[in-house]
């Protein structure tokens, strides 16, 4: 689906023109009109289009937008571009994950055995369900291990962890305010630091972090 | 065709310019993607999301570009979402510079419409009508932009103005006024910002002649068919342009006035 018909030549002369002019002035456009005498209404068009957009001021309405929220809105449209791409299919018929102990208890696994089986150690299970393990840090081999000790697609693992940190359940809270959730932190980090994880294993999780540099 | 570095391949471009030209990219482009390849994607996410431009590993737009390509090839939709990310948050400020003016509703749509050609332009792996991006980044955006701003415009135009009838007639006994507000040598810095922040509150198509008449400089008439004219662009006598202008001035005037 192209969102625009603008003829490839078009597009080609003005990705040209744009690029060649530093401002959309009467002597670029007339000497881009001599150049393609073809596309004089379409070169004005754009100059005086291009003039507008750069000299008219943005209303406070817009420029208030978080940018966000002007994120997710663009992330929405490249969603659907996949998604005619037939690439997101998979995804899509895929539920979300709700946490990774309600995958175990829906799988009847316990996390220890979830931990054994993907090679992880409950406490790091438990911070990853929490999503207390930055996202960006995880590294592949880890979501893909994840992904087979619960029986789920890698991408929506993936997804589940790039999500917002979570309270502990099941715990009260002695406070008048919400308790603030600390930064999560590095994956490489927390396997160093947790306290249950076999020395072999956590010697192979940190050989990832020294490869590929 | 591909360029070896250190054993990881980089696809070259294919798609040919206007005038049948190649397209190439900056050799620091291709330095960085060469890195990038090198690196686990986790680390490429990380690497990405760095804003220091400055930095010695700050991966430009264009190498962005290939890298959303690289895994859109490979069905790697982690990648694919966190690098798109990345992009459009670098991207906020140019489409709310470019496409702001429209007012809330309408920039929505534009953006939207803006980031739909941007992720097929660049997802299409059958296609190299993106090839661009990978080249200047900047001005591929741009000239999308921009042409997606005109036709928003052109939407806003048809629904929203009507010209008196009063503007088009000759008028040989009205003074003739030429833009009093931006050619006042008293008309301090100040004062000129502030009409800068008025210009939404002249209608069209005063705007537009008052726009390219006094930050542009076009003519408004001209003998020479081949000097681009605020008259044979809209179509209208040079009277009725300066009949445009006059309004412009006095929309200004007006809302200055409110300000106060």
């Amino acid at each position: 689906m192209i969102t625009y018909d603008i003829p490839d030549e078009l597009q080609d002369i003005l990705d040209a023109y744009v690029a060649a002019t530093p401002e959309p002035t009467t002597a670029a456009l007339a000497a881009w009109i001599r150049r393609y005498p073809q596309y004089e209404p379409e070169l004005t068009d754009f100059t005086v289009n291009w003039s507008l957009s750069d000299t008219l001021p943005t209303t406070p309405d817009v420029q208030t937008i978080p940018v966000e929220t002007l994120v997710q809105r663009g992330m929405a449209r490249v969603h659907e571009v996949l998604a005619q791409q037939g690439s997101l299919a998979s995804v899509q018929a895929e539920p979300t994950i709700a946490g990774l102990a309600a995958e175990a208890h829906a799988r009847e696994l316990s996390m220890r055995e979830v931990a054994t089986r993907s090679g992880l150690s409950v406490v790091l299970l438990r911070m990853l369900d929490r999503r207390l393990i930055r996202a960006a840090s995880i590294p592949r081999e880890a979501v893909d291990a994840l992904a087979a000790a619960i029986g789920r697609e890698a991408s929506a693992v993936a997804q589940y962890l790039h999500g917002a940190p979570t309270l502990a359940q099941g715990v009260s809270y002695f406070s008048e305010a919400t308790p603030a959730l600390a930064e999560p932190e590095d994956f490489f980090k927390a396997v160093r630091e947790a306290p249950d994880l076999d020395e072999d294993v956590r010697a192979r999780w940190l050989a990832l972090e020294q490869t590929g540099a | 065709m591909q360029q070896e570095h250190d054993e990881v391949t980089v696809h070259s471009l294919t798609h040919r310019n206007a005038e049948g030209v190649l397209y190439t990219r900056a050799p620091e482009v291709e330095r960085q993607i060469a890195r990038a390849l090198r690196l686990r994607p986790n680390q490429v996410i990380t690497q990405a999301q760095r804003d220091d431009q400055d930095a010695a590993d700050y991966l430009q737009e264009e190498a962005i570009v290939y890298l959303i390509r690289a895994a859109h090839r490979r069905e790697d939709r982690v990648m694919v979402d966190a690098l798109f990310t990345v992009l459009l948050r670098r991207c906020e400020r140019l489409f709310k510079r470019q496409l702001g003016s429209l007012g809330a509703q309408a920039f929505d749509d534009a953006y939207g419409e803006c980031v739909l050609a941007l992720a097929e332009q660049i997802l299409d792996l059958d296609n190299d009508r993106g090839d661009f991006f990978q080249v200047r980044f900047w001005w591929a955006l741009k000239q999308r932009v921009v042409s997606t701003f005109s036709r928003s415009a052109k939407g806003q135009q048809r629904t929203d103005y009507t010209v008196s009838l009063a503007d088009e007639q000759q008028d040989d006994d009205d003074p003739v006024k030429r833009g009093t507000v931006l050619t006042d040598p008293e008309l301090s810095a100040i004062d000129r910002v502030e009409y800068h922040e008025g210009l939404n509150s002249i209608e069209e198509p005063y705007r537009t002649a008052f726009v390219l008449r006094y930050y542009y400089g076009w003519p408004t008439e001209d003998d020479n068919p081949t000097v681009p004219t605020i008259s044979r662009h809209l179509n209208k006598t040079s009277r009725t342009i300066r009949n445009y202008l006059r309004r412009a001035d006095e929309a200004l005037v007006a809302w200055r006035g409110g300000q106060q």
